[in-house]
């Protein structure tokens, strides 16, 4: 009789998963490795230099690559800068101006330029002016310095008084003096020193910070699911500054112009001399909103249907004294709603798109009080094709890449179907699960065997080794059959996994002289039991 | 008929592809002392591991106290001492801090003035770190844990290995302290014949894994002679007597060595053989074993032939 | 009274480097965190704000004090998981000292749970009141003007939760008869696994359930294993 141990049912599965587990990771870090050796040497050999332009190529090139620009008063200028010169750096680029018959009308460092075009609402962006969803999250993130938080103080004589440190489980900001007491609490209906009477915020989305010209404190523009609002911590204020009822806004589509009192010289200054403070936002059922100041207004546009489903198709809004405009740009090539369905109709897409000229246009709107578009001008350029080789969505796998595959398990390609092809390129792209299964993603989807012939035979033969490996050794048709079925579904990972874990020993049956294991009494092939030594004649065994 | 302590059924151990012990069908009775030898890496560990439920059996069944060797209880444990190989204990305690730890697990049974005794009679202080003795000393110490309890079983795995002849000797008066009490059984192995010689009534020996010799030691010392015939002439080519285990030549001699023949029978086939004179050697229990145990083409150094 | 003295046995295997854990944390934790607090006073963190910019955003995400003790934590505990492990589990296969622990009148679960709760017990009574004590200590007005989260002492006990997945780690290798260049490291990768699955994740509920189930999945196998072990 053997130990035993009441664990063994949960131990059992447990050890299997544990080391399928840990055998895939090693496969797959293996099929990794083989990969990237191989992309770093593929890459390298397919480096061509570039072939030189002709003189057309170089204008088309050149006006492709120039800035569009209006004056005030709807004329249209090509901005083309030059770039800096080794000489130079540090000193503001070089540039030129062409009219739209392609004249020069003048060239020099773009600090002296002699027009002033109408400058536009900016999108906010993460990482610069923007605070995203997505950061926030990664403030909750445990690292091995733990997790973050956001804080914003309230500064006096050049020292702190008061941080206001945002929760977002809770989604209010709790906020402290500098004696460690604290001082109130801040939600969507303000400030107040009472836990029970603040009212959370919505789900965060974004917020942007500045310091006024008149303060070195900071005002937060906080952006939720439905709500804009504007806090100040210096005077303890929530402003509601939009609202909308219908749909949720879009995480990075909101802009500003003029709207943050910036001092001039700070990179996105603008003279309110000139131009209205302007917020710009795009809600998920795409209606683009204005809030506007001096005096304030709220407009809400609706895109007209015709505009959408182009190319790199965007739209942008200022306000200045004359009236409120809209530039909108794009390429007269249309995309299919579902291009991003599969990887081949979103390859199809980018070769078509990329072997042939196109045409693409700007136009400037007025916008009037009651949302209506009037078209002032417009200008058309056309985008060349691309010569050399198409850009595509994911390279086609190479050889190497499809060789490596085979030995996947083709139980990815099982998962991809079951969850969906969406789900990976959303788990691939976005990065919305955090980098664990971001990673995971990746590395299924680049080696997914994609149901080959060869993987599946290389499934059968793992299955043959198991069988040849497993069949002397067997102690039960259960196990037996289990790992069979396992060495198939996981190929080779399978394989190693059942050689880890079922490593008895064979001897020969002294009986009919073929392999048994040892895990049982008897032989598996003649069920004969391990026969007692011959007695020696001359052996003292004498009973007691 | 004696209670069986211990018994064994067709116990098989294979490490990996080798085999240690093979089909060992063992009974030792109550009261009795067995030394269990053999050569090195017979089995005799394996074996005895086996018999406590360290090792799991490829085949076969032991018991112990009546209770199967793989399902031994707390309470079955308790009666059974045992003094590992080579006396490893935690190096780190002291022999207080041991006395303490062994004493926690036999409430009830613990001989305390036992264990002083001993522990004093080998000039050990209580203080001392099992790491600042000495092999001999952890001996000490070793048997004074596995006696303490009083165990009615007492298993010891080559106790005086590596002890110089005091050290053994005191072993042994440890040992036979135990015997005295009614009722208690030792199963030792050795390397030492003389210690078992010394102590032993039962013998057990096994070879390359096989039970060999499983008697008292008065029969092993009976049945396994050595006779050496002096010839005048050419020593005969053909030895066929009954029970030879090894015959050896030298020009004008025959060395046999015999298991269970009668004197009157070596008597006889000298004559018959036409031996001069024949004389039956004295031999002790380490020169019977060896002889036992030697394998059948076993070659010695110097001047005799095979046979 | 058994089990007390298996347990006793255990703890004092283990009071050597419990106590070496928790000096070193102490010391080189408390010496980063007043260095910590010194560098990152409030009062002049933010001498960058100033009238009529636009702030970074950088600015305002803020990395508690004792972030700098994060490192620290999660190395005493998962050294301290290492050599607990390698001490309970490996050490008594170069010793040879497992046949004298299992001769005793105590069933194999009581010896080894002898040994995890001496381990558990190990990491609470080091680390853990070394952890409130800086904690404490870092939340109090006169030291540094801002309370920390609570979020950070769940987090630093996360950290020692991951040195005990090391130690089960650590055992169940320690316990694998299989050649080092098969199976036998499986425990510690299978640990290393779990750590690296954790960082970096949001979600507390998902990190709880990912050390419980990896836990339950080790002391499973450390239990099927030791029970049925050859010694």
């Amino acid at each position: 009789m053997k130990l035993k141990s009441n664990f063994k049912y949960i131990a059992t599965p447990a050890k299997v998963f544990m080391t399928v587990l840990i055998v895939l990771v090693a496969v797959s870090i293996l099929q990794g490795i083989i990969l990237e050796i191989e992309r770093t040497f593929r890459l390298s050999a397919t480096i061509k230099p570039k072939a030189e332009l002709t003189q057309e190529e170089k204008r088309l090139n050149r006006i492709r690559n120039s800035a569009k620009e209006f004056l005030p008063d709807g004329t249209i200028h090509l901005v083309y800068n030059l770039g800096y010169t080794p000489t130079r750096m540090g000193l503001p680029a070089r540039e030129q101006i062409y009219d739209v018959n392609d004249d020069l009308l003048w060239e020099g460092p773009s600090d002296k330029r002699p027009f002033e075009y109408l400058s536009w609402a900016k999108q906010l962006r993460r990482y610069r002016d923007g605070f995203t969803r997505e950061q926030m999250k990664q403030t909750q993130m445990i690292t091995t310095e733990f997790s973050q938080n956001v804080r914003i103080p309230v500064r006096s004589d050049n020292k702190t008084e008061q941080i206001w440190r945002y929760h977002p489980g809770a989604k209010f900001f709790k906020g402290y003096n500098t004696s460690g007491e604290k001082i109130g609490y801040a939600g969507s209906t303000g400030f107040t020193d009472s836990k029970s009477k603040v009212k959370p915020f919505e789900e965060f989305r974004l917020f942007t910070a500045w310091c006024s010209q008149d303060s070195s404190n900071p005002t937060l523009l906080w952006q939720t699911q439905r709500h804009i609002y504007q806090i100040d911590f210096e005077k303890q204020q929530v402003k509601l500054i939009f609202e909308n009822t219908e749909a949720d806004i879009e995480i990075e589509g909101t802009s500003l112009h003029a709207w943050r009192d910036l001092k001039p010289g700070e990179k996105e200054y603008v003279d309110r001399r000139k131009y209205r403070p302007l917020l710009h936002c795009v809600t998920e059922d795409g209606k683009h909103h204005l809030l506007m100041r001096n005096p304030g207004r709220q407009l809400t546009i609706t895109i007209p249907k015709a505009w959408q489903g182009w190319v790199n198709h965007y739209h942008r809004f200022t306000a200045t004294k004359q009236g409120i405009f809209l530039s909108r740009t794009w390429t007269e090539f249309r995309k299919a709603p579902d291009y991003l369905q599969t990887r081949e109709v979103l390859d199809r897409l980018l070769s078509d798109y990329q072997s042939k000229d196109k045409q693409r246009h700007v136009e400037l709107y007025r916008l009037g009080t009651d949302g209506s578009l009037d078209l002032l001008t417009g200008y058309t350029w056309i985008v060349p094709a691309r010569t050399g080789p198409v850009v595509r969505a994911r390279d086609p796998r190479s050889a190497v890449q499809r060789g490596v595959a085979q030995f996947s398990s083709p139980l990815y390609d099982l998962a991809v179907r079951l969850l969906g092809r969406k789900f990976w390129l959303w788990a691939y792209s976005s990065r919305n699960m955090g980098d664990f299964f971001y990673s995971l993603a990746r590395m299924i989807m680049d080696i997914q065997p994609y149901g080959g012939v060869i993987n599946r035979i290389l499934s059968a033969l793992m299955m043959v080794f198991v069988f040849l490996h497993g069949w002397p050794r067997r102690t039960s048709w259960a196990k037996f059959a289990f790992w069979l079925v396992f060495a198939g579904l996981f190929n080779l990972a399978g394989l190693l996994t059942y050689l880890a874990l079922n490593h008895t020993a064979v001897v020969k049956c002294p009986v009919c002289g073929r392999r048994r294991g040892l895990a049982r009494f008897d032989c598996v092939r003649c069920r004969a039991e391990l026969p007692a030594p011959e007695r020696g004649k001359l052996d003292l065994i004498l009973s007691t | 008929m004696n209670e069986i302590v211990l018994e064994t059924e067709a116990l098989t151990k294979y490490y990996g592809g080798t085999l240690a012990v093979d089909h060992m069908d063992l009974q030792i009775p109550r009261g009795c002392i067995c030394g269990f030898v053999g050569r090195n890496g017979a089995g005799k560990t394996t074996a005895i591991k086996l018999m406590l439920g360290l090792l799991n059996p490829t085949a076969g069944s032991s018991r112990l106290l009546g209770c199967d060797s793989s399902a031994l209880t707390p309470a079955i444990r308790q009666r059974i001492g045992y003094v590992t190989e080579g006396h490893r204990l935690f190096r780190w305690m002291s022999i207080g801090g041991l006395e303490k730890f062994q004493r926690s697990f036999f409430p009830k049974q613990w001989d305390d003035k036992f264990f002083v005794d001993m522990i004093e009679y080998f000039d050990l202080p209580k203080k001392k770190k099992i790491k600042h003795l000495s092999n001999g000393q952890r001996a000490q110490v070793s048997l004074a844990l596995a006696l303490a309890p009083n165990p009615e079983l007492l298993i010891m795995d080559d106790p005086t290995l590596g002890l110089d002849a005091a050290i053994r000797r005191q072993f042994l008066e440890g040992m036979i302290e135990l015997i005295m009490r009614q009722g208690r059984t030792v199963l030792f192995s050795s390397h030492i014949l003389g210690d078992v010689e010394r102590v032993s009534d039962r013998i057990v020996v096994i070879d390359k894994g096989v039970l060999r010799a499983n008697c008292s030691l008065e029969q092993f010392q009976k049945a396994i002679k050595k006779a050496i015939l002096s010839f005048a002439d050419s020593v005969p080519g053909d030895v066929n007597i009954d029970g030879l285990l090894h015959c050896r030549r030298s020009e004008k001699q025959l060395e046999l060595t015999l298991v269970g023949t009668d004197d009157e029978k070596i008597s006889e086939w000298a004559k018959s053989a036409g031996a001069e004179n024949y004389n039956i050697v004295k031999m002790n229990l380490e020169d019977q074993f060896i002889e036992f145990t030697a394998p059948a083409n076993h070659r010695r150094l110097f001047q005799w032939e095979e046979r | 009274m058994r089990f007390s003295a298996l347990l006793r046995k255990e703890l004092r295997e283990c009071l050597p480097w419990m106590l070496l854990a928790a000096i070193v944390f102490l010391a080189l934790g408390g010496f980063f965190l007043r260095v910590e607090i010194h560098y990152r006073n409030p009062s002049w963190y933010y001498s960058r704000l100033s009238p009529g910019t636009i702030v970074e955003s950088s600015l305002f995400t803020y990395y508690s004090i004792l972030g700098i003790m994060g490192p620290l934590l999660l190395l005493s505990s998962i050294g301290l998981g290492l050599v607990l492990g390698i001490r309970h589990f490996w050490i008594p296969n170069f010793t040879r000292t497992w046949p004298f622990l299992l001769h005793r009148s105590v069933s194999r679960k009581t010896i080894l749970a002898a040994k995890l709760t001496a381990t558990m017990i190990a990491f609470v009574i080091s680390l853990g009141p070394v952890w409130i004590g800086l904690y404490w200590y870092a939340c109090r007005p006169e030291v540094f003007p801002i309370p920390q989260t609570p979020r950070v002492f769940i987090e630093g006990w996360i950290f020692i939760m991951l040195g005990l997945v090391t130690y089960l780690g650590t055992a169940l290798s320690g316990l694998n008869t299989a050649k080092w260049y098969t199976t036998k490291i499986f425990g510690l990768v299978f640990a290393a696994l779990v750590i690296f699955t954790i960082f970096p994740q949001c979600s507390l509920v998902w990190i709880f359930t990912v050390i419980a189930v990896s836990a339950a999945i080790l002391l499973s196998r450390i239990f099927d294993t030791f029970l049925r072990r050859e010694f």
